[in-house]
Order: C-alpha cells, then structure tokens, then sequence
C-alpha cells in the first residue's frame, strides 16, 4: 500500500483565463497522500492550494486549464475519466469538506435528505436504511439527539453543527480520501478544537487519507504529518510537520513562523514586506525573491531547482538550514 | 494613576427581537454589566467568541448606539449627559477600525476622499489643508500620495487595511476601537498592520480597544485582556496575570483550544461540550455552567460576581485567590 | 433560530479566501514596508482599467446591445435635428396629396417618401417629429420617476417605521391598479394633455423605483462602510446621498433604461386611447388611433407609426439588457 499512494499529482497546472490573460493559479504541484496520512496545505490567499485540490476534484469553473503529468486516484487517471466516471467517484471515494458550512448545505431541505440524498444516488440504499445510516453517521460525528437533527432544516443549526453535518455527509459512502478546504476557518476557537479533534480522529479510526488545507499554522501543527507550503501557485517546500517547524528549509517558510505573534519575542513582528505578486507584477526568476531577504541577482532573474527530500524539496536557489542560506552544490 | 481616556461602568445592552407575527418579541441581552477603565496609550484586549457580545460593546464604545444602562465616560465626562455639540466632539476622540476591510470601505469614493470625510463633516478646516492632513496621515500609514485618487478595488486586503486605519486616525482620536483589525488578513500581512498599529500607538498617543477572538495577536498587543462569554465579563486582569495563570475555566479552555505553531507543544486540554447557549433563553447561575468542567451545584443557582482573586478579576465561583491556576480535571491531548 | 442568529452576526469570515481567478490577480502597488527592504525589484504597475473602460468593454461584448444602442442613438439625434431633416412641417396639410402611397408603392413620390395620411400630412415628417415626443415623454417620465423614486426609496430605507410603511403600502396601492386603469384613472382626473400623460405615466411607474432603490439601500446600509462613516460623523443627509446612493445606482440605470420603453408603450397607449396627446400633435399612439380606419384601405399610415414604436421599444430594451449584464459583476466573467 506504501507503494501505491491514494492521490497521486505530478507536476499539476492550472491557470485561469481572464480578461487580461491567463493566470497561472497553480504552477508544476506535486503531492502524494496515502491512505491514513493527514497531509496539510498551507498558503496565504492566493497561492493556489484550494485551486488545486478543486482540480483534483474536476470542480473548477470553464475559465480554468488543467494540465498535469499524471493526476491519478486510487488507480483512477483522473484527467482521462469520463464526467460520468468522475462523478461515481466523487462522492463516493473522495470527498469535499468546505470553509463555510452555512452556505454549504442547501437551506431548502432537511439535514436528513441531504445526507440520504449522497447514500442513494452512490450507495442505492432505500429509505429505511438510508435513515438507519444517517442516524449512525450523525451520531458519529457527534450530534446530540440525532433523530431528532435529521428533521432540521440547516438554519436551524449553528455553525458548529452545520460543519458536523457537512462531515457526516462526506463521511457517507465511507470515502478513502477526504479534502477539507479551511474547514475550520469560519469557526470559533472552541468549536474548531472539536471539529479538528473529530476530524483527526475520524480519519485515524477509519484510515481514510486527510488533506487538510489551511492558513493557520496552528492548525497545522497541532494535527498534520506532513505540510506543504505554496507560495503563488507553487509548492515552495514539503516537509514532515516537525522538521518544518523546527528547521524551515525555504525562507518564505522561515519568514511566515516568524511572522506569527505567539512565535515573536519583541514588540515588532518580523513581517514579511510586500503582498503575493499579482498578475501584472510576476517576477521573472524566484516568485518569493522580491519579499525575500536572503535574495541574490541569481534568484531574481534564474527560476530556482527543486531541492533533495534532506532540504524539504525546497524550491530555492540558497535553501536554509538553520536558519542560514545554503551555498548550493552545483549537481543539479 | 494616570486618568483613563475612557471608562465604561455597567455597560448593558438589550435587544428586542421580533419572534414571528403573532408572539410577543423576545429580549436579550446581549452585554450586561462592563465596567473597565482605559488608560491613555493603554490597549485593554476584548476576547470572546462570536455571540459573547464584544461587537455590540464595540459599537457602544463607538457612540453608534447609545447603551441600555449603565454610563461612558470619555476624558472624565459623562457621554450621555453632554449636548449634541459635545457629544460630536467626543465621536472625534472615539474612531473605529473594521474586521473586513472589503466591507468597511466606500467602493465608490476615492482613498483620498474617504481620509478627507471624516475632516470635511467634523471641522471647517479648508479643502487645502484637509488634502494636506489627508496625505500626512497616508504616509504615517505607509501609503503613497498617489494612492490619494485611487478607488478601494485596487488595493490588496493590508493596503485597505492601513487605509482604514488612516481614515480613523486622520481626526487624531484618543481612543481607537479595533473590530478584529487583522483576522481576515494573511499571516505576512497581519504581522505588517500589527507593527504599524504598535508604532502609531507610540507616535500619536492613542489607546487601543482591540477585539479579537485570536489570543496570539492579543498576547502580542494587550496590556490589559478582558474575557467576554454570552454579554459578560468573566475574567479582567493584567494580560500576564492572565495568559500565566488563567483562572476562569471559559478562559482556560479557550487558551487550551487555541492552537499553538508548535507540533513538539504537546499540552494539556480542554475540549468544551456542547455550544454557545441560546441568549433567548440563558442558563440560570453562571452562563457558563452547562459547558463548565468544574461546575458545581452553586453555579446553576446563582451568578458569580466579579471578584478580584489571584491579581485580576474573575466571576467563577470555583476560582481560587491564589497566584496560580485554578486546577482543572486534565484531559490528554485529542481524546 | 436563536443559535444562528447570533452566530451570523460575528462569524468571521476570510474575504481573502475566495477560489477565484479574479482574486488572485488582485494587483495592487506593492505596499511599502515600513521596516527595511527598500528596493523590491518589480514596483507593482497596476495595469488596472478604469471603470468607464470596463464598462465599455463589458458592454461591447453584446452585439445586439451596441445596435439597439446605435438605434437608439440615431433616433435620439434624428428627435433633436427634427426641423433640419424632416421635409415638410408636421402639421402641414396637403390637401392634393391625401393618402399617398409610400415611395415603393405604386402611385408613391419622393416628395413623400413614407407617403401622406388621410388629411394629407407627411408620415415621415410625423414620424420625425413624434419621435421628440415620444423620447421626450420616455425620458422625462424616467427622469421625473427616478427622481421621486430615489428621494422616497431612501427615504423609507433610512427612516423605517412608520415613513416606511406608508410609502411601501402606497406604492403596493399603485402596484394593485392594472397600469392603463391607473393612467386612465389620472388622466380623466387632471384633463388629456401631454403633461398629464407625463404626470399619469410617472405614477404608474414609481414604485418600481421606489422598491429597486430601497432594496438596494437597504443592502448597502447593512455593510460596514456605512458603519464606518456614521463613526466617522457623517450626517443622516450626506450619508443617504453621498456615501449610499452612488452604491445603488447600478440596477436603477439599468431599470431606468428599460422604464423608458415601457414608459413610450405606455404613452402610446393612452395616446391611442385619445388620452395622451392631443390632435394635430404628431404623437405616435395617436397617429395609430387616427389611422384606425384605413387600416385596409392604407394599410401604410397605420403600420408605420406602429412600426417606429417597436424599433425604439426594442432598441432600448435591447440596450437595456446589455447595461445589465454589463453593470452586474455576478454576470460578468472574471
């Protein structure tokens, strides 16, 4: 099973067309996820992490191009895959938890429909079993009175609640893969420490794969094996959760733990200057090099190579260990 | 002591909200009893999770709301007792920054006049010197003159945000309300607009009250951390006295809920039960008590004062007056 | 019910976070920092268009919406330069020349070219001239309903309470009248004349302003900029016209410009009802009523007159669509 990993993305692209030219969202991403691992994305708004899972799940609107070298599913080729074959796994194998739970569920219909609504259209339950394993699932997720729940319309719920019945649902058809986009962010402290805790424990008991993606370093560290830091569409540097704390190897990374407060030991934080290059202003050589302060000539005019796993796959001319630029031996 | 710039005494809030045709409409209170002082150049932190009350406070601190009972107090003098004259004197001391930066600015005026308004409608200063004013206080945020007549859209959420912050510094207030000034921006950013907020909290003598749910960033910045849970204080203090020592289980938990950057922190916590009750129908005793770990048969028949225990005050009748923490059962990480 | 409610009013949200191309290009100047690092190798350059040019492009990508827009245009222009273009004065009888067949029929000349009605009058010079009258009616009831509308709309947004309720039943009384019923009703009140059509028109149409500009109002109060400048000390006044306004004027463009179609329908109509305009004013509803009676016998005085209403009604519904799709960002592609 360590050989074959669930989701497999070699060298994902995806980029937008607007009305000023295309938009490259995501740039050359790649990402294994096996089954029980809990892998985290982690970027500011606008480096591409939800695009790219959204592109994993086939959701993105017209105006997108995907392109990748291989962007398989448990042996699926997702790019090869009918509309129709995709849909069957959608659902059903890999599912979808989004950032705000309230305008996730339809207000039309009861929490009950909806999530039976998912068990007949993939499992083909009928109704007395649909509702048998609604119950069970929203019991699982942690609803008090569940049969009660079933008959609630989602404005009857809070945002908590709302989230729960968003896993329940993707929790449905047992899925082998579950993607949460900011599953937590619309939420408060309290309730977000529940709904990760359920999170991480529902994906240890069932050995589904987790690919949590999120701003919140916090959120990473407390509960991901594995993080991936994209910065403008690219991943910049992958590595296992501790190592990445303890020792950033890419200084968009070393700079974004330095930034947080919790983390900062005077009174004036050592910020990051400048914002995530737009369309109009992409630099030519490293995207991070004009926000960058160990940057060279070199890194603003040369793209930068992909570093070995012993740097965190870090995508840097000069990576850091220890906190110190890295003079790189000329083998690549 | 210095005199606070701002003191609030028995702050409460009520609302009525109307509960369909036929049925008479239900009150709640959405603050009840906030008392705090705020010293000049002092930042007294608001915490609280969403229904706790701390935006309603803000926008009574702010004057857009008058409050139910209870008095404000701005420079020693009494807000509702002064005259319209007055009291729009006092707007200019008392100014606010938003949450949403994509929301709190005009999408159809220009930077410059949206800088300028606040000038244009509270003195008589002529157009020259507010545009002279406007540009000053544009640099001190880190703008450019050229942004001066350029509209919202064109600007990332930090820049919106310094925008913001110009437009309620630009009457030179006293006071500053921050509505959770940073939770909608980027990590990188949000260290940026907190570096400036510090500096300009030196250079223009202005105290903060700064509403965040985010106890990182309020650690970073507070001096004095009021605790808010369903419109009421639990705990106020010192934000050391606080963040070492926590005496109010809600405080406790929220602290244990938050999560820290670091995967080798394995700490102890406390996973809440249950939800925020309903403010229609709150518990009797504490409000706390349905959720509390260390509920006791007191708590659910009569309300804890606001007692001064351990170098801060605290409303729980299970807080003890000892430096240290109040004990609690321990739970392992992610149980 | 509760729970949600009080969860609504503070949930954070990340305005950053959207999965939209659009946002990511969100380009912007590179803000400077205020501790080190000086020189950033690429000074943002926003290559961002104004609004006007947006618009414009937006609007262009709709063909049929640049013709109507043309057609609108040259009859605009064809109204303004009535006296400069038409042959002949409207009102002019040539008493030889009654029920002259267009150029392209048998009989017709060039020196009428849409030929003569049953007293002798040049059509195309009528038509020319009522088409002032028209666009004028269309445009003066747009003007005078907006006007009103904005003034109670804001008004009923900004009050609530009683001022509200008042003006919203009013307009659902307006609403519950079929509209010609309505005109007419005005009209036998106050005398047929141009103006009176004007004055019946405009109530008819009114509470459509009223509603769009309330609504959106209403919307607009609810955001925090409005907020931010009631801290700010902005008055009741400045705030309805200066900050609120200018945020509502996108779907009342676009319900201005269909309005003054419907607004010449239904001029027309009550011109054909003998209502409006009175004889020998070259109004096109009336110039359809005058002509009734030969509608077999010259079938021309009556279907062109008929004709000039539907290609201005079409041309400014076609526009108006366009200004929609244009002036409304959830239509527009990123």
């Amino acid at each position: 099973m360590a050989d074959t990993p669930l989701l497999s993305i070699r060298n994902l692209s995806v980029s937008f067309a607007t009305s000023r030219g295309p938009f490259r969202a995501v740039d050359g991403v790649d990402l294994d996820v096996s089954s029980g691992e809990l892998v985290a994305i982690v970027g500011e708004s606008g480096s591409g992490k939800s695009v790219a899972m959204l592109a994993v799940m086939g959701l993105l609107p017209w105006t997108a191009t995907v392109t990748a070298d291989r962007l398989a599913f448990d042996g699926h080729d997702m790019l090869a895959l009918s509309p129709r074959e995709r849909r069957r796994i959608i659902g059903r194998d890999l599912a979808m938890i989004f950032q705000e739970p309230m305008s996730s569920l339809n207000p039309c219909f009861t929490v009950g429909f909806q999530i039976g609504e998912a068990l007949k259209t993939h499992l083909g339950l009928d109704r007395a079993e649909r509702r048998v394993r609604s119950i069970e699932l929203l019991r699982e997720v942690g609803i008090p009175e569940p049969e009660r729940r079933l008959k609630a319309f989602p404005h009857q719920l809070s945002g908590g609640m709302s989230q729960r019945v968003m896993i329940a649902m993707a929790l449905a058809c047992r899925p082998k893969l579950i993607i949460a986009d900011e599953p937590t962010t619309a939420l408060d402290v309290t309730i977000q420490a529940q709904i990760l805790d359920l999170l991480v424990r529902l994906q240890r008991d069932n050995g589904v794969g987790l690919v949590l993606i999120t701003h919140d370093m916090g959120v990473v560290a407390e509960t991901a094996q594995r993080v991936c830091v994209h910065y403008a569409g690219q991943q910049v540097e992958m590595q296992e959760t501790a190592g990445l704390f303890r020792d950033p190897h890419h200084p968009y990374t070393a700079a974004l733990l330095a930034a947080l407060p919790e983390r900062a030991s005077g009174r004036i934080l050592p910020s990051i200057p400048g914002v995530v290059p737009g369309l109009a202003d992409r630099p030519k050589g490293c995207l991070f090099s004009p926000r960058c302060r160990f940057a060279t000539e070199r890194c603003r005019t040369v793209p930068p190579p992909r570093s070995g796993p012993e740097l965190g796959l870090a995508l840097c001319h000069t990576p850091l260990v220890g906190g110190v630029p890295q003079r790189r031996t000329q083998a690549a | 002591m210095t005199a606070p710039v701002m003191e609030a005494v028995e702050l409460t809030q009520t609302y009525e909200v109307a509960r369909g045709f036929l049925s008479a409409p239900a009150s709640v209170k959405a603050v009840s009893g906030i008392s705090f002082r705020l010293a000049p150049r002092a930042t007294l932190a608001v915490v609280g999770e969403s229904g706790s009350g701390k935006s309603t406070l803000a926008r009574m601190l702010t004057m857009i709301e008058p409050p139910g009972s209870g008095a404000l107090f701005i420079n020693g003098a009494d807000v509702a007792e002064a005259d319209a004259a007055t009291r729009r004197r006092y707007r200019g001391e008392v100014q606010m920054v938003f949450q949403n930066p994509y929301g709190s600015l005009n999408p159809r005026q220009t930077i410059g006049a949206a800088i300028e308004e606040p000038l244009l409608v509270n003195t008589s200063l002529s157009s020259a010197e507010r545009r002279r004013q406007a540009l000053e206080m544009m640099t001190r945020v880190g703008l450019r003159a050229e942004h001066h007549a350029r509209y919202p859209h064109m600007f990332s959420g930090g820049q919106r945000q310094r925008i913001a912050i110009a437009r309620a510094l630009v009457l030179r207030p006293k006071i500053l309300v921050l509505d959770e000034p940073v939770s909608a921006l980027d990590v990188s950013v949000r260290a940026q607009v907190l570096n400036l907020l510090v500096e300009l909290q030196e250079s223009l003598d202005v105290a903060y009250v700064f509403v965040s749910h985010d106890l990182g960033v309020v650690r970073h910045m507070a001096d004095d951390v009021m605790v808010m849970y369903l419109g009421r204080a639990v705990e106020r203090g010192p934000r050391d006295a606080i963040f070492d020592a926590p005496k109010h289980p809600y405080t406790r938990a929220l602290m244990s809920a938050t999560p820290i950057a670091d995967p080798g922190a394995r700490r102890e916590r406390i996973v809440l039960e249950g939800e925020l009750p309903s403010p229609f129908n709150p518990p009797s005793g504490c409000p706390f008590n349905p959720r509390c770990p260390l509920v006791m048969e007191r708590c659910r028949a009569e309300m804890p004062p606001l007692e001064r225990k351990g170098g801060r005050l605290v409303a729980c009748w299970a807080a003890q007056d000892t430096p240290g923490p109040t004990p609690m059962q321990r739970q392992p990480a992610f149980a | 019910m509760a729970e949600r409610l009080i969860d609504n009013a503070t949930t954070p949200t990340l305005a950053d976070e959207r999965v939209n191309a659009a946002d990511a290009v969100d380009p912007s100047g590179a803000v400077l920092p205020l501790e080190e690092i000086a020189a950033s190798s690429v000074e943002a350059v926003p290559a961002e268009r104004s609004a006007l040019a947006g618009f414009w492009a937006a609007f262009r990508e709709n063909r049929g919406a640049v013709a109507g827009l043309m057609v609108v245009l040259a009859i605009a222009i064809l109204a303004v330069i009535a006296p400069l273009v038409a042959p002949h004065a409207p009102t002019e009888q040539f008493r030889d020349f009654v029920q002259t067949p267009p150029v392209w029929s048998e009989g017709g000349s060039w020196r009428f070219p849409l030929g003569t009605d049953a007293v002798g009058r040049d059509i195309l010079s009528r038509l020319i001239y009522g088409a002032r009258i028209s666009l004028g009616i269309g445009v003066s009831v747009m003007l005078v309903s907006v006007a009103v509308g904005i003034v109670l709309g804001l008004a009923s947004a900004f009050l609530r309470g009683l001022a509200d309720t008042v003006i919203m039943r009013v307009m659902d009384v307006i609403t519950a009248i079929p509209s010609l019923v309505l005109a007419i009703l005005v009209v036998a009140v106050l005398g047929p004349s141009l103006v009176n059509t004007i004055v019946a028109v405009t109530v008819v149409y009114l509470p459509r302003y009223v509603r769009i500009v309330r609504a959106a109002a209403l919307a607009e109060l609810s955001k925090e900029y409005v907020v931010a400048a009631r801290v700010a000390g902005v008055g009741t006044l400045r705030l309805m016209f200066v900050t609120v306004l200018p945020n509502c004027l996108a779907p009342l463009i676009v319900q201005a410009a269909l309005g003054v179609s419907d607004a010449i329908l239904e001029a027309a109509a009550l011109g054909f009802l003998g209502l409006g305009a009175q004889p020998p004013t070259p109004e096109w509803g009336a110039m359809l009523a005058d002509s009734r009676e030969f509608i077999r016998a010259a079938p021309w005085i009556v279907t062109l007159p008929g004709l000039a209403i539907l290609i201005t009604v079409v041309a400014i519904n076609l526009m108006g669509d366009g200004l929609r799709d244009a002036l409304d960002p959830k239509l527009r592609r990123s």
